[in-house]
């Protein structure tokens, strides 16, 4: 095998953090290749780096043997390097085509976009994908694989030498993501290097040739996937072996909360369920099931259409959220960065602001105490942080999830709802999480977790509770149940990709309302 | 260039210049000092007379009582282009209860300021209640109050009355400096302390820092928002009564194109239209810094036609200044 890309002594500095030290690394034409690592351990600056959205430091990169200088993300389009990114990279009012072809359309005179031209083309290459999407859609129409398909076919649209995928299947099911391996091997068999970022393990060992370990944006070691086993490259990862079990149920107190037929239309129907003081009830579901909806809705930030909310046995009609918080609810909301985070403000900022009035000595803010406070979140959670001025923008995933969980846990709540606890975070900070949350729990904390990852789901809660199509499905002891006991009733309801496209709009509506 | 917030420990010494270096404010002040020290030795016998002065500490006073509303729009990540069409609404109110209808002119006063924060009430609720942007919710109320302003007073009421233009003509006997710029100056101070200092007023911050996340971590963001264009109606307001009061006139075009200024003026000072950032103290730095400006051009005889190029220029420079800020972050 001939090398495709080599990559050697790259380094990268971000103000206060070197997010990569002298990185060395060689992908083969034809070859898939795994970056695997912590959060934070420099997995998406060195594809950003291949993909030419930032420029390395030091260090060179070199594809088939020529080394390149310093490019932009268009010249490594055009050298046939292209990336993936989690959040996407298309534009929603345009069509599927004109996504494909931004910026290198093929014209008629005098300029006019040839658009028979680009919906042929587009149709052809997502046929090679072995799809069917019609190239005259809006791309805002489409369901997630729809999408992530057209991603890769507008790769495909130019001469690929190199794909990166950052966590392609983060919001795919099962089936859609076994489609997406299919695409990459084909691919790889006509020898595209493909360099393939995630944290899921079984991905891995499914699917690539050869997996490269990042940790603290160092280059750990390289391995052939058939060598190797889960645990090993844990460790790789992690530095130390790390247990995730199941901890002893703990009886559980008086009930926190009590929710009945809770409505918010569309996404949720009928929704009952109750947690109690040190319990951990975890609410399963597919995506779309409404989980995340009946949540805000409990916390005041959505409008509640029927049904009622007792906490500590006293109706809670929340209106906004401050009300909710009154009553000692908190939410770690799903989508940090978007919900739960200011990223352009320090972490002492981020983790006073549900206590900023307490923190206040009479009229006037004190710096002082947010920054006791802040100083007592980090070392309880090992937040890793220069200072607690640091723009929180800056810190690794887990640990801005660190920060995010620290602010709630700040105002000392009864009830804390956390809503997909360890999305995009690592291994090792998942665990810490984890501990984190039973410790919680052991306070006498109510806590009502929502996951979409069973093997979570099974190790956290004392409960579970599950929701498909906004109602109530069904519940099941923590203690004894198994995967196939949740999907059973996750999908008892039927989710057809169409319905699920609708919800979807629905979320957006609810989200600017 | 290093953001002190996100560097290491350093000694202290090095870090206090850090800080001085990246502060706008600073920035700013050194600005103004050297414009200060260049038009007095250029031009001695003009500028630096006790006279010139007292006229641009004059003019740039409603100036600095509108950026301090503006400041803290921006600091939430919106902001009101109808100030300048408030501020002559609200001056013409109080010139027709004090001149035509013969009320006293703190009543008349009142009755103005109350015209302006209903301006700012309409404003916010337009932005909040119904969810049109400011930007468009605003240009809309321009016109509007603009149009309010001629159908209530024509060509305007003149003059007032007496005792409204003595509390015009009122200076103090030390600087021989006009109300106007003291009065901008107690509420510059009052609203600086208060965004710095005070957890209530610390809220914006977080609304024009991540608007969802402050209104999930229980920050009432509408309502925020709503006192927030009432404050900056109510200032327009209180800018309005007090330049008619100082030509004992209410001007039916007063304040045409102020926004402009205003605005300028606040980015200049550091605020970002993506909100989140800004200062009192720069908002007024940069009122004084457009001010000399505009000093200096008269005082060297350019035409005032040049003026509008040449605020529209600093906006433009102000705001690639923040461009060249965020990209050092990203």
């Amino acid at each position: 095998m001939d090398a495709r890309l080599t990559m050697s002594g790259v380094t990268k500095h971000f103000p206060g953090v070197r997010a990569l030290d002298q990185v060395s690394l060689t992908i083969a034409a034809g070859e898939i290749h795994a970056l695997l690592g912590e959060n934070g351990a420099g997995k998406s600056t060195l594809a950003k780096i291949i993909a030419g959205v930032h420029p390395a430091d030091a260090g060179s990169v070199a594809l088939d043997g020529k080394v390149l200088g310093a490019i932009d993300e268009r010249d490594a389009a055009d050298l046939g390097i292209a990336i993936v990114h989690q959040e996407g990279s298309l534009v929603g009012q345009l069509s599927v085509a004109e996504n494909v072809f931004a910026g290198h359309a093929p014209t008629r005179w005098p300029g006019r976009i040839d658009r028979a031209a680009i919906n042929a083309r587009t149709a052809e290459l997502i046929g090679r994908l072995g799809v069917a999407i019609d190239p005259r859609r809006r791309v805002a129409d489409l369901a997630p694989a729809e999408a992530q398909v057209v991603e890769i076919a507008k790769a495909l649209s130019r001469d690929l030498r190199v794909l990166v995928l950052d966590e392609p299947t983060a919001a795919l099911t099962l089936a859609e993501a076994n489609r997406l391996f299919d695409i990459v091997r084909g691919l790889a068999a006509g020898g595209v290097a493909v360099i393939y970022v995630t944290h899921r393990l079984a991905e891995i060992f499914a699917l690539c040739h050869r997996v490269t370990v990042l940790k603290d944006g160092q280059f750990v070691g390289t391995r052939d996937v058939a060598g190797t086993t889960t645990d090993r490259l844990i460790q790789m990862m992690v530095g130390r072996d790390v247990q995730i079990d199941r901890a002893a149920a703990h009886p559980p107190g008086a009930v926190v909360l009590q929710a009945s037929g809770v409505a918010s239309l569309p996404m949720v129907r009928d929704m009952s369920l109750t947690v109690r003081a040190g319990e951990i009830v975890c609410l399963a579901g597919l995506i779309g099931a409404g989980r995340t909806e009946f949540c805000e809705t409990v916390f005041g930030a959505r409008r509640r259409s029927a049904g009622t909310v007792l906490i500590g046995g006293t109706a809670l009609d929340a209106r906004e959220p401050g009300q909710a918080m009154r009553a000692g609810i908190g939410m770690v909301p799903e989508d940090r960065k978007q919900a739960g985070l200011f990223l352009d403000m320090s972490v002492q900022d981020n983790i006073g602001v549900t206590v900023a009035h307490d923190l206040a000595r009479g009229l006037l803010a004190s710096d002082a105490r947010a920054a006791a406070l802040a100083l007592r979140f980090i070392a309880e959670l090992k937040i890793a942080t220069p200072s607690p001025r640091q723009v929180v923008g800056n810190l690794s995933g887990g640990n801005q999830q660190k920060v995010l969980i620290a602010k709630w846990l700040a105002m000392k709540p009864r009830l804390l709802i956390v809503d997909e606890p360890t999305r995009g975070v690592d291994v090792g900070a998942r665990a810490e999480i984890y501990r984190l949350l039973r410790n919680l729990a052991a306070d006498g904390v109510a806590l009502l977790v929502v996951s979409s990852d069973l093997p979570e789901v099974l190790t956290l809660a004392d409960r579970i509770v599950v929701m498909a199509d906004g109602r109530l499905a069904g519940e099941l002891a923590g203690d004894g149940a198994s995967e196939a006991d949740i999907l059973r009733l996750a999908t008892r309801a039927t989710t057809s990709l169409d319905t699920r496209r609708l919800d979807r709009g629905a979320m957006k509506r609810g989200a600017t309302a | 260039m290093t953001d002190t917030r996100i560097s290491a420990p350093i000694n202290p010494g090095l870090r206090l210049l850090q800080t001085l270096a990246n502060s706008r404010e600073l920035t700013l002040a050194v600005l103004v000092g050297a414009l200060v020290v260049v038009m007095t030795v250029v031009y001695p016998q003009n500028f630096p007379t006790a006279s010139n002065l007292r006229a641009v500490f004059l003019n740039l006073a409603p100036v600095g009582i509108l950026v301090c509303g503006m400041m803290l729009l921006m600091i939430a990540g919106t902001f009101d282009l109808s100030c300048g069409s408030t501020l002559a609404l609200a001056g013409v109110w109080a010139g027709v209860a004090i001149g035509w209808w013969g009320w006293d002119p703190v009543t008349g006063s009142l009755i103005g300021i109350a015209v302006g924060a209903l301006c700012g009430l309409v404003n916010g609720l337009i932005v909040t209640a119904i969810g049109i942007n400011a930007l468009i919710a605003t240009l809309g109320t321009m016109a509007i109050y603009r149009g309010l302003t001629y159908v209530t007073a024509g060509t305007g009421v003149t003059p007032i009355s007496d005792p409204f233009a003595n509390f015009g003509r009122l200076v103090d006997p030390v600087f021989g400096l006009a109300a106007l710029f003291w009065i901008m100056l107690v509420i510059a101070l009052v609203m600086g302390f208060l965004t710095s200092q005070t957890p209530w007023f610390r809220q914006y911050y977080f609304i024009g820092g991540n608007a969802r996340a402050a209104k999930l971590s229980g920050i009432r963001v509408d309502r925020l928002t709503l006192i927030g264009f009432i404050l900056m109606g109510m200032l327009a307001g209180i800018a309005g009564v007090l330049y008619a009061a100082r030509l004992n006139s209410a001007v039916v075009n007063a304040g045409v194109g102020i926004e402009l200024k205003v605005i300028t003026a606040t980015v200049l000072g550091g605020a970002s239209l993506k909100g989140g950032e800004g200062r009192i103290l720069g908002g007024i730095l940069g009122v004084i810094f457009i001010a000399l400006v505009e000093n200096a051009m008269i005082i060297n005889r350019v035409g005032v036609f040049w003026q509008g190029i040449v605020i529209g220029l600093v906006l433009l420079l102000a705001v690639s200044l923040d461009r060249f800020k965020g990209n050092q972050r990203a």
